[in-house]
């Protein structure tokens, strides 16, 4: 535990709920929440461990009654609901999604950054590795996966259908568009990343764990 | 029975009152158990004086996946009919199961509006402490957990505000975010997550600096500068819930 990592996890815990209230209405009532992004790039920049301390925090606060969770739904009852799921799952999905994230910087850790990769290390000099698209991208797939899984587990169980029919109610409509939101959230994390390593202000990148 | 009221209970009944009313739900099976849930429901939106018109926002969304579960009961469940409609057969017990799926849905949503529009995130956060207190004997560190909600909760307005100074930037640069097509909208947004994440983290970082400068070091237990007192009527309700609980597991 420090300090400074347990400020960040409750921030990006406020991110998520922050996120999970805008949605973008698309043709056609499909709602569009932005919490996915929120998931993501706790996963990505706060890596395994305190990316599941902030997630943990979020589902609290959720359990709790604060209504932070998309539509500003809140409460146990709708962690433990037909759609629960896909939430509780996220704590196992960021942790794996982190860990891929620190994979990155564990494989080499002394080699310098390379020259389309280290455009932010530059900047300060240092040797901070920043890990790909696809790495950023690669980690976000278990996530969601794993969310899927425990989600639709959850629906069949509570609402006492067939897990194929949950899987076509509640998962296969929201692919594409929860792709879409992947490639989207991989970028930001890698621009995110880069810009924060550059101001000294991402722990994980300076490798400081504690 | 004026004392009993939602609104006037202590936030750590309050708190146990949401969670037993959600295992209720889960464990009901009798209609009448279920009836008596939704009156307990009512009676929380009622006391809790929570507006009508701000339920019926919250509950509508929710409306419509309960209707889709009710349906896909009617129709799936075998059983004695009870009407045929264009080749469709309607059945008692699909009408039975549907209807307490969708009830238990509306209910929960009804509930959890109820407790959190009359509880402060302070006091919220404080009485999700005070119930984790027990499991910080298996090592679990609950005050700094606590902590990390309470830091969460005062977050939210700050992104918020980061969040509507980047826009007011942004659209002074004549960059409109609100309009446009919609498949590029989400390239709007992502361009403000990285500014908004910098700016945000930039100030967690204070804090963080702050907090250490004033000799906060994780893993101490804080004193609360506002402490509630639980009355007879807290613990009349939490005993009154317990039984609801107990009833929908017996029966």
């Amino acid at each position: 535990m420090s300090t400074r990592w347990m400020v960040l996890a409750a921030l990006f815990a406020a991110l998520i709920a922050v996120l999970a209230q805008l949605a973008i209405p698309l043709p056609g009532g499909v709602p569009f929440t932005m919490q996915l992004f929120g998931v993501f790039l706790t996963g990505s920049l706060l890596g395994g461990r305190w990316g599941a301390v902030a997630m943990l925090v979020y589902l609290l606060l959720g359990a709790a009654g604060m209504p932070v969770f998309s539509n500003g739904h809140g409460g146990l009852g709708w962690l433990l609901g037909p759609t629960g799921g896909f939430l509780i799952g996220f704590l196992l999905g960021v942790y794996v999604q982190g860990k891929i994230v620190e994979g990155a910087l564990k494989r080499r850790p002394s080699q310098p950054a390379s020259g389309e990769e280290g455009g932010a290390a530059r900047l300060v000099g240092e040797k901070i590795p920043l890990p790909s698209f696809w790495r950023f991208l690669g980690a976000m797939i278990p996530c969601l996966l794993i969310s899927y899984a425990v989600g639709t587990l959850q629906f069949s169980l509570v609402n006492r259908m067939p897990v194929p029919v949950s899987l076509g109610m509640t998962v296969l409509p929201f692919v594409p568009f929860d792709a879409v939101k992947m490639v989207v959230a991989a970028a930001v994390a890698r621009g995110a990343w880069a810009a924060l390593v550059a101001e000294g202000l991402l722990p994980l990148g300076q490798q400081a764990r504690s | 029975m004026t004392g009993l009221s939602l609104s006037r209970s202590d936030p750590r009944a309050r708190l146990f009152l949401l969670v037993a009313y959600s295992l209720a739900l889960f464990l009901a099976n009798a209609w009448w158990v279920y009836l008596g849930l939704a009156a307990v429901g009512v009676w929380a939106v009622w006391t809790g004086r929570e507006s009508w018109s701000g339920l019926r926002k919250i509950i509508l969304p929710v409306a419509v996946l309960a209707a889709g579960l009710l349906a896909f009961h009617l129709v799936l469940t075998p059983g004695r009919p009870l009407f045929v409609f264009a080749g469709w057969q309607f059945t008692y017990p699909g009408l039975a199961l549907g209807g307490r799926v969708a009830l238990r849905l509306i209910l929960l949503v009804m509930v959890a509006a109820a407790v959190s529009g009359t509880t402060s995130p302070v006091a919220l956060s404080q009485a999700v402490g005070w119930w984790l207190k027990p499991l910080g004997r298996i090592g679990l560190p609950v005050a700094d957990l606590s902590l990390m909600l309470g830091l969460a909760l005062t977050f939210i307005p700050v992104i918020k505000a980061e969040a509507d100074r980047l826009v007011l930037a942004q659209r002074a640069r004549g960059i409109d975010l609100q309009g446009g097509l919609w498949w590029l909208q989400p390239r709007g947004w992502s361009a403000m997550l990285i500014p908004l994440l910098v700016g945000t983290v930039r100030r967690a970082e204070n804090l963080a600096l702050a907090m250490e400068n004033r000799k906060f070091r994780p893993g101490q237990t804080r004193t609360e500068r506002y402490q509630s007192q639980a009355g007879i009527s807290d613990y009349l309700l939490a005993g009154a819930f317990l039984l609801l609980v107990v009833l929908a597991w017996v029966y």
